[in-house]
């Protein structure tokens, strides 16, 4: 929208710049990023071949006899790392006003949780495509990732993160549910999808969690584009003349 | 307060729990992140060999440090938040570019550039755990060299220098707090990595971006629920 001005309100002569609104720019790019991570995590699932909770050994094998699939498995978490925060902030936008306890206990948990399972958890599967594409020693690395693993840093990191996904998402659901914002059945299906997906069976199963939480996503999405601005945020304002 | 509607009752209000957390985390992350730098005896851009003989000199600072990693991690991305919500309103273009490029470049960051050991978690695990520092040093070259990895830090380095400068300067033309937050952003945010002088010049570089954080800190705790969010 382009920068307008309008008559001094106060009485003045001059002109008042008024600002411009991001408002639309916010509403909508957060209804775009908020399916794309489970969607594309999803998609890691039903593409590659490897499991979510394989050995390392196994995710040894199957970088060996899938040197393809191992060289471009890294390339879709990329849209997961970018936009899985943003999710988050979509749904507790959509929600906060509806089931704002709820809004407020799953965006903590979650954006919180989710940081850090980002930042301190290395992703087996793409340590071991490493390990068979560099030749490195498979002992040794296996034993880095052992080592690291029972740093008590690196297992409160995995409670938080397993807190988040089981948890966090699961009270996000719920909020989207309870809220009304949307039909209830994608409040439902993020409760279903995003709590249940690592238990469930196999690459398929897990791709169909990770599916229906991204469903549960787009009904932040849906919520999204139908408010109006007015509905979304606050309008506005002139910056302060003084501090 | 308490909202009614006819067929649902809303009794809760969370704005002041939002407003009140984010203002809390804000300065957080980067004042976790300037002590790392001052007490971990080297800086990040070193020799993995190196960096792992430091760290066997001074394996308790680090472990702290480590620790105070979560602190970083859990909040950056809420802090790049408060000062997106306290600034939306009147510099929304700079809110809206600064808050897309930190957001979507920190979640690269912490996403992607810790997808595979290296750095200084790896080379706190070897020498803690009198690893092969050679064999580690390769995985350290070999997960460097990823090119996915390559591009989610490319993001991360934008959403750092940058998205924080955007930010730095949405806080001063906004308005909210004194201009010195807002210039104390912009400096102390993009110019850290490339201050002269080792990890304690970083470290300080990274405080006094903590100080700008923490403007949007102070505008958060001044406003009411009313100018954070709408109330229903």
């Amino acid at each position: 929208m382009a920068q307008t001005t309008r008559l001094d309100p106060s009485g003045g002569s001059g002109r008042v710049r008024q600002p411009h609104d991001a408002r639309s720019y916010f509403r909508l790019a957060l209804a775009i990023a908020a399916p794309i991570p489970m969607a594309a995590a999803a998609v890691s699932m039903f593409v590659f071949p490897f499991g979510l909770a394989d050995e390392f050994d196994t995710r040894l094998q199957q970088a060996a006899e899938h040197p393809d699939a191992a060289a471009a498995y890294g390339w879709l978490l990329l849209p997961y790392a970018a936009f899985m925060l943003p999710a988050i902030v979509a749904v507790v936008v959509v929600t906060y006003r509806g089931a704002p306890r709820l809004a407020a206990w799953g965006g903590t948990l979650t954006m919180v949780g989710t940081a850090i399972g980002f930042a301190m958890l290395p992703n087996d599967q793409v340590t071991a495509n490493l390990v068979v594409s560099e030749n490195l020693d498979a002992a040794a690395v296996k034993a880095g990732l052992e080592a690291y693993h029972t740093h008590l840093v690196v297992q409160v990191s995995v409670i938080v993160w397993l807190v988040a996904l089981v948890i966090g998402l699961g009270i996000l659901g719920v909020a989207l549910w309870r809220s009304r914002a949307v039909p209830a059945w994608f409040g439902i299906a993020l409760l279903v999808g995003g709590p249940a997906h690592p238990f469930l069976p196999g690459n398929v199963g897990v791709g169909i969690g990770l599916l229906l939480a991204a469903v549960g996503f787009a009904g932040a999405s849906l919520a999204l584009f139908r408010m109006s601005n007015d509905e979304f945020d606050l309008p506005p304002i002139s910056a302060r003349r003084s501090s | 307060m308490t909202t009614t509607t006819p067929d649902h009752i809303v009794t809760h209000d969370s704005r002041g729990y939002f407003r009140v957390a984010l203002a809390v985390v804000a300065p957080l992350p980067m004042v976790a992140m300037g002590l790392i730098n001052i007490i971990q005896p080297f800086a990040g851009d070193e020799e993995f060999g190196a960096t792992v003989a430091k760290t066997a000199d001074h394996l308790g600072a680090v472990g702290v440090a480590s620790w105070l990693a979560l602190v970083f991690f859990a909040f950056l991305v809420p802090a790049v938040l408060a000062v997106a919500a306290v600034t939306r309103r009147a510099t929304p273009r700079l809110a809206a570019w600064g808050g897309t490029l930190t957001v979507v470049g920190f979640g690269l960051g912490l996403g992607i550039g810790s997808v595979a050991p290296q750095g200084s978690p790896l080379a706190y695990i070897t020498a803690a755990h009198d690893l092969d520092v050679a064999e580690m040093g390769r995985l350290n070259d070999a997960a460097a060299g990823l090119p996915f990895l390559g591009v989610g830090l490319l993001f991360w380095i934008v959403g750092l220098t940058i998205g924080l400068g955007i930010l730095g300067v949405a806080l001063w033309r906004s308005r909210v707090v004194a201009p010195y937050f807002g210039i104390a952003l912009l400096l102390g945010g993009p110019t850290h990595p490339f201050i002269p002088g080792g990890h304690i010049a970083i470290g300080i570089g990274l405080l006094v971006a903590a100080f700008g954080f923490a403007g949007a800190s102070l505008a958060l705790l001044r406003m009411d629920n009313d100018e954070f969010a709408l109330e229903r």
